[in-house]
């Protein structure tokens, strides 16, 4: 008999990761269906690229996929697919920091103060972030976690997430210092 | 609890905050998820197949080089005189036992690094 996916829609998120931990498919698509948004929006803010964002939320699902079977507390799944997109990212930094540090920095410039024009700048910066210190940036002030949140999340000491967080914030104000400018200026206005 | 956002940049982050739809992403990663089933159960097939292939194909020198193996994976590496003592010390008084407290010893390794 096939599992229809309307009934997977209503349950409780513990109860369909337990059957796709027993292999059901359409349980595992239904938990890449709840949560695909808040990773990729998550890598994205990471990463500052929607494409690199998706490629890597597709191997963070694939990854979960393979090891969901062995996901002890289902409950705690979504710590669990948080901690694995970490993982993604990190690994995705590392193998790319050295190319990035090859082709130098770009200044941001804003072009336009609308939101997308914002949030492409905002991208453009962060991607220009080491590695932990973006995942960091991403973690308190898009998923607005805690230093001692991410720093359980991450692995790293709780000194160091918020040396990271301090010191992302002070080179994404530097980076996206004409958004400040062009603030004061609509404030005086 | 601590935090310490700069509330610029949290307004900021707050304002562009991406809104992702769906757009196919779904079916996307499960054609993906199928693959790598199916995958998985050709690589099992093949390795039963290629089992199959080396128990009824007339491989005899192969046979026989996997049986001395298995042989001398049992040879005792200390003899020992008083039977109970062999008895208890057996489990790692062997080839195998050396090979497998090695690659227990790996994998213990293997998870450590990995966590």
């Amino acid at each position: 008999m096939r599992a229809d996916p309307g009934h997977y829609r209503k349950g409780p998120e513990a109860l369909i990761a337990s059957l796709a931990a027993r292999g059901d498919r359409v349980a595992f698509a239904e938990l890449v269906r709840r949560r695909q948004g808040w990773v990729r929006a998550l890598l994205r803010r990471c990463s500052g690229d929607a494409n690199i964002a998706d490629d890597l939320s597709q191997q963070v699902f694939l990854r979960a996929w393979r090891k969901i079977s062995q996901l002890k507390e289902v409950d705690k799944f979504g710590s669990w697919l948080k901690r694995m997109a970490i993982n993604e990212w990190l690994q995705h930094k590392r193998k790319n920091d050295a190319l990035r540090g090859a082709l130098g920095e770009e200044e941001i410039t804003m072009s336009q103060k609308d939101k997308t024009s914002i949030g492409l700048d905002l991208d453009g910066a962060m991607a220009l972030l080491p590695g932990p210190v973006s995942m960091c940036i991403a973690l308190s002030y898009h998923e607005r976690l805690t230093h001692e949140e991410i720093a359980e999340l991450s692995g790293l000491q709780v000194g160091t997430v918020k040396s990271h967080v301090r010191r992302g914030s002070a080179r994404l104000r530097e980076l996206l210092s004409a958004y400040d400018e062009s603030n004061d200026s609509e404030d005086a206005a | 609890m601590s935090n310490d956002r700069d509330p610029v940049l949290e307004a900021l982050f707050e304002k562009t905050r991406p809104e992702i739809g769906d757009n196919g992403f779904v079916e996307t990663v499960m054609v993906r998820v199928d693959k790598r089933r199916r995958n998985v159960m050709i690589g099992r097939l093949l390795i039963v197949a290629l089992i199959l292939l080396i128990e009824f194909l007339p491989s005899s020198p192969l046979q026989s080089s996997v049986g001395k193996m298995a042989q001398s994976l049992g040879t005792e590496l200390v003899t020992l005189d008083a039977a109970w003592w062999a008895f208890i010390v057996a489990p790692v008084n062997s080839i195998a036992g050396i090979v497998g407290m090695f690659m227990l010893g790996l994998h213990v390794l293997y998870r450590r690094n990995m966590r």
